[in-house]
Order: C-alpha cells, then sequence, then structure tokens
C-alpha cells in the first residue's frame, strides 16, 4: 500500500506532458489577458462598474493594495509578460507566479464578470507554479544544458496527479451537484440550456430542444459522460475513450453556448493525462515537421537569391 | 450584468450614465430593467413564455455624478 501510494505520487516520469501543458496553458493565458485588457477600464477600473474590490474574508490581490488605472495597467501589461515568459519557458517558476498571482488579482477585483472556467484557469496556474514546468521545452532548459534540449529530464509526477484528480473532481463535484437538481433529473436540463438566448453562439437543430426523447437522451448522455470522467479515467484502457468523448463533450458545449474559457481551461488540465512517451513523440514530430519546414523555406529563398543573381549578371 | 447582486446597481448606472452623457445632452436618469423569458419544458407550446421587463432600479444623475471621480 505505501509502496502503490509512494510510486502515485513519487515515481519518476519525463517533463514532456508537462511542458505540453505549460505551452497551451500560457496560450489559453494570453488570449484570457488580451480579453480583459478589452474592458479593462469598464470592468476594473475605478469609474467602472465596479470602483473598488468588493473584497471577502480570506482573499487577497494585488489591485486591493495597488488602486488606480496605472496599477490596472501594470498588472495587466507583468501578467501578459509572465505569460508570453511561460510560454517559451523563461524564468519559469517566477513567471508562473506572477500568472497566478495576476489572475487572481483580477478576479478578485472584480469577482462578477467570471466564471467557473477563470477560477479553473487560476487553479492550474497554481500547480504549474508548484511544477518544474521549465524542465523541458523551455529557454531555461536551453541555458541548463543546450545540447540535451530535446531530451526531458524525469521529475517527480505528483504536480501532474494534483491536475488529475482536480480533473477528476470537477466531473464528481457536477455530477452531484447536478443529481440533487430537478432539472438534470427530469432529463430536460441541455434542452433549457441550449435555449437561453443570451448565451447562445451557435444554433443547434430544433429537434434537440423540443423533442423530450433527444433531451433526455443528451441529459442523461452529459450526466453519464461526466461521471465516466470521474471515475474512468482512471483506468488505463478506458482513459483515451473517455477523454475521447470528453473532448467531444465540451467542444459541443463551446459550439452551443458561450462559456468564457472554459472549455479551453477543461482541455488544457486534460493535457495532464498525455502520458509522458506520448507527449515527447508529439513535441518530436513537431520539431521535424519545424525543420522540413524550415528547410524548404530555405530552399526556396537560396533559389530566389540564385535567380536575382542571375538577374543582376 | 447579474440583476442579483444590488451592490453593483449603483455604480453601474453611474457608468451607463457617463459613457452615454454628450456635451449639451447630459443624461438625467438611468433606469436598470430586468429582461426574463420563462423556458417551457421540452415538447410544450409555446417553447417559452413572452418576455418580461422589469424596472428594478433607478438612478437620477446629478451634474456632479458626470463630473468624474468613483461612481461609489
Amino acid at each position: 500500500m505505501t509502496e502503490s501510494w509512494q510510486r502515485f505520487w513519487f515515481s519518476e516520469e519525463e517533463t514532456s506532458t508537462l511542458a505540453l501543458l505549460r505551452i497551451a496553458f500560457a496560450l489559453v493565458v494570453i488570449g484570457w489577458t488580451l480579453a480583459v485588457v478589452v474592458d479593462l477600464s469598464a470592468l476594473f477600473g475605478s469609474t467602472g462598474i465596479l470602483p473598488s474590490e468588493p473584497g471577502a474574508p480570506g482573499t487577497w490581490g494585488l489591485m486591493a493594495v495597488l488602486p488606480g488605472h496605472a496599477a490596472l495597467i501594470v498588472c495587466a501589461v507583468v501578467l501578459l509578460a509572465a505569460a508570453v515568459c511561460l510560454l517559451v519557458g523563461y524564468r519559469t517558476r517566477l513567471a508562473s507566479v506572477l500568472v497566478f498571482a495576476g489572475l487572481v488579482s483580477f478576479q478578485r477585483r472584480n469577482p462578477f464578470v467570471f466564471d467557473s472556467g477563470d477560477s479553473l484557469l487560476r487553479i492550474i496556474a497554481l500547480f504549474l507554479a508548484l511544477s518544474p514546468a521549465g524542465a523541458s521545452l523551455s529557454i531555461d532548459r536551453l541555458r541548463k544544458a543546450r545540447e540535451r534540449f530535446w531530451e526531458f529530464p524525469s521529475r517527480a509526477v505528483w504536480p501532474l496527479r494534483l491536475m488529475q484528480i482536480q480533473l477528476s473532481m470537477i466531473y464528481l463535484a457536477t455530477v452531484w451537484a447536478k443529481a440533487r437538481g430537478t432539472a438534470w433529473n427530469h432529463g430536460t436540463a441541455v434542452s433549457y440550456a441550449l435555449r437561453l438566448k443570451d448565451l447562445n453562439r451557435f444554433p443547434v437543430p430544433h429537434l434537440l430542444t423540443s423533442s423530450t426523447v433527444l433531451s433526455s437522451v443528451a441529459t442523461y448522455g452529459t450526466l453519464a459522460t461526466e461521471f465516466a470522467l470521474a471515475v474512468l479515467v482512471w483506468n488505463r484502457k478506458a482513459r483515451p475513450w473517455v477523454l475521447g468523448l470528453g473532448v467531444a463533450l465540451h467542444l459541443g458545449i463551446e459550439y452551443s453556448i458561450r462559456v468564457g474559457f472554459f472549455t479551453l481551461g477543461m482541455l488544457v488540465i486534460y493535457v495532464a493525462f498525455v502520458p509522458s512517451d506520448a507527449a515527447a513523440r508529439l513535441i518530436l514530430a513537431a520539431r521535424d515537421q519545424l525543420g522540413r519546414l524550415r528547410a524548404v523555406a530555405a530552399g526556396f529563398s537560396l533559389r530566389g537569391a540564385r535567380r536575382a543573381q542571375a538577374g543582376v549578371r | 450584468m447579474d440583476a442579483g447582486h444590488t451592490a453593483l446597481w449603483r455604480p453601474a448606472a453611474v457608468y451607463i450614465a457617463r459613457q452615454t452623457s454628450r456635451p449639451g445632452h447630459p443624461v438625467v436618469l438611468v433606469t436598470l430593467v430586468r429582461q426574463t423569458s420563462m423556458n417551457n419544458p421540452p415538447g410544450r407550446r409555446p417553447e417559452s413564455e413572452p418576455t418580461v421587463s422589469e424596472p428594478y432600479y433607478t438612478l437620477r444623475v446629478t451634474p456632479a455624478l458626470l463630473g468624474g471621480g468613483t461612481a461609489r
């Protein structure tokens, strides 16, 4: 038992999965920050819809101690810069701590405009700050071991385990919460959700929302998928199937309902379940593909230069 | 905006007044209106009831409010 516990938390694995997760997460945070910047004054400024931070016991945020428009802009710029550093893996630990602090600060400053997807990004940022996220595929790695850049050093797997457990808990909690309501039990929840006009993105077939049978199938199917994701994701053989179902579920939600950054956050945390050898293969394949593209581009520019030379003669 | 958060009503109304006021045409009144439409269960006609508009907060805007500063 103790041995299993030790293996589960502290066995070492290549950090390729963590590198993929870091890059995917950083891209999402860059998008998140740009989305926030558009309405910076209106949502977070002292002359906006919420002039001061509401504050709650046990919470903290940089904008409560650094009020003013200049501080707001500084926070946004620092968050964006930290996200870019996280993307390329430059001073990764510091960058991930800054990203975490930035996300917390914006979300505390005006909690009324955020949802569970934003909370999820905050949680992933914390886990990344605790992890050796810059050990592979990063400028940190390049500075440390240039000649072994394309190797993925092994580290204790516990930060990934925390993210995997988080994913499992999200689905368990959602199934529990839904099972206690009425719409999910009556098989009508999906029909209602798809008819919330202010949240609709793209239209779905009318039959899905008007038919009691199809609505029930979609509602109970969603519950079953979420429960399977919570439980069967721990089974090696079932994992790819349930994760595939989960991806389809979230893309379906993203297509039909505007759920902010929830889908992207969930897809990022799915990466925690990608085996390290598969992640390494994917990264190396991308490197090779990039190398081929570079060679083709170099060939083009060489031919262009020769033609130009011939033209001069 | 979520109409349930009463603390947001006044600053939101002040923000709207400042955003929509133009020189010579100051906003003098802002009313926040809650619009709801009940969706019926699938299979029932009509699919949803007509939209109901219900004013829930009114702010008389003074020149001092439009002058700037915080909306507290």
